[in-house]
């Protein structure tokens, strides 16, 4: 288990792995709920970069077609992985959405997002 | 160039998390976005990078700014 | 309990890094990612749909129905949108949308919105040469009603998007997209077949029309989709405090 294996030629996932923890712990740890939806965002960021150092090539270009470089693949980055990640961009955009409407719903019903409030007020309601 | 910008974004990632203004921990997140945006055009996804500019840095920044006016704007922690 | 969850990823940090140490090299052209399938991809991009962006073809032409089902994805995160935040008591004049009557902001506003839309239809009609594309062309479409609906007030600008199309005009995009893929199947293709529509040109081009048919329709439902969970948020909530 060599752990200096990574920082060697494999350095952008270090960072990326950071980035990752950063996101989880301010899923876990933050009391208020946008807190959470914040962290939530910062790891789908991170996920989605995972991705794209895979595809990385280097001394290659961008994955559009040019008559200059013609159609030799290790002169294009991979394109795969860029067209995945074009999906969960949008899909995340559309779960932050439906989580602030969900936020929103909460707010209205309990006046509160903050977590422990509102675990106090929701024992308060089963208690009656 | 690279990390330089995977410097920034984990300092904006960290701050953005740390205070307890939820409207600039808002607009902090929006400048993660245009980071992880630019980093994303810089090693060679154009498209996705475009992608993350509009939809991370300008629709969620919007959205949250709205449902923070409708819920509390500050934050105990 | 922070002091613990910090431990706790503390040590998922470092079972991760352990892990690292079998992913491929950074900017290697030889993993397993980048052979197989993305070799096709690359070289067969100009021949089969006379398309410069890989991407591009790559999601609307080799792998059109995971595109197909990722717009129903965000057509339903609307809908669920819809769901939580209407009905009940709503307040007819939302906190976030009353109008800034500031002289600068409104006329900047409205310069703005048309050059914002212009690009848009620019960045959707040009997906196929440079980067851009339905997802992008549309999101900026909505990116200018949404300016206009916090700079003008949600009752003025109701002239540029009235809130009822939001929701129709979304579905509208995803059955944009499906028709094109069913109108391939009474002519001898699969589903998203360009090559079978009926439109009298060689197979490379008749997939070229294709992707754009398919792009136009993505843009369609993304924008529509977006304005209407903005739409939905902004007035299905009462007033909280600041």
């Amino acid at each position: 288990m060599d752990l200096t294996v990574v920082l060697t030629g494999r350095a952008p996932y270090a960072f990326t792995i950071v980035l990752l923890l950063i996101g989880l712990y301010g899923m876990m740890a933050k009391q208020n709920l946008m807190k959470k939806l914040f962290g939530m965002n910062i790891f789908q960021g991170a996920i989605i970069l995972f991705f794209i150092v895979h595809a990385y090539k280097t001394g290659a270009s961008v994955p559009v077609l040019d008559d200059a470089l013609g159609t030799d693949p290790t002169r294009y980055v991979n394109p795969i992985p860029h067209g995945l990640m074009l999906t969960a961009i949008v899909v995340s955009v559309a779960t932050t959405g439906v989580a602030l409407a969900l936020l929103i719903r909460i707010y209205r019903s309990y006046g509160t997002i903050d977590e422990v409030e509102l675990l106090e007020r929701l024992r308060k309601d089963e208690s009656r | 160039m690279i990390p330089l910008l995977f410097v920034v974004a984990i300092v904006a990632a960290i701050v953005a998390l740390q205070v307890t203004d939820l409207l600039a921990a808002a607009a902090l997140l929006s400048a993660f976005s245009f980071v992880v945006a630019l980093l994303y055009s810089a090693l060679g996804a154009v498209d996705v990078g475009f992608n993350e500019a509009v939809l991370g840095a300008g629709v969620t920044g919007v959205l949250l700014v709205v449902a923070l006016f409708h819920t509390r704007r500050s934050s105990v922690d | 309990m922070k002091a613990l969850t910090l431990l706790v990823l503390a040590a998922l940090g470092l079972v991760m890094l352990a892990a690292g140490a079998g992913l491929p090299l950074y900017g290697d052209a030889s993993s397993p990612a980048s052979l197989h399938v993305a070799d096709d991809y690359v070289r067969g991009s100009m021949k089969d749909a006379h398309t410069p962006n890989v991407v591009t073809t790559m999601i609307a032409d080799y792998r059109g129905f995971d595109t197909l089902g990722e717009t129903m994805v965000v057509f339903s995160a609307g809908l669920a949108c819809m769901l939580l935040l209407r009905g009940g008591e709503r307040r007819p004049v939302p906190a976030i949308g009353r109008p800034r009557n500031n002289i600068v902001t409104d006329i900047v506003t409205r310069a703005m919105i048309p050059v914002i839309q212009l690009f848009a239809l620019y960045v959707v009609f040009h997906g196929h040469y440079s980067p851009g594309g339905g997802f992008q062309g549309g999101a900026l479409i909505a990116t200018s009603i949404l300016l206009a609906r916090m700079v003008l007030g949600f009752e003025r600008s109701q002239y540029l998007f009235p809130q009822r199309l939001g929701t129709p005009l979304g579905l509208l995009g995803i059955a944009f997209y499906a028709g094109v893929g069913l109108v391939a199947l009474p002519f001898g293709g699969n589903l998203l077949d360009y090559s079978y529509l009926p439109l009298g040109l060689p197979p490379h081009m008749l997939r070229n029309w294709g992707i754009l048919f398919v792009e136009i329709g993505v843009a369609l439902a993304v924008t529509g989709t977006l304005i209407s969970i903005f739409d939905d948020l902004t007035t299905g909530g009462q007033t909280g405090e600041r």
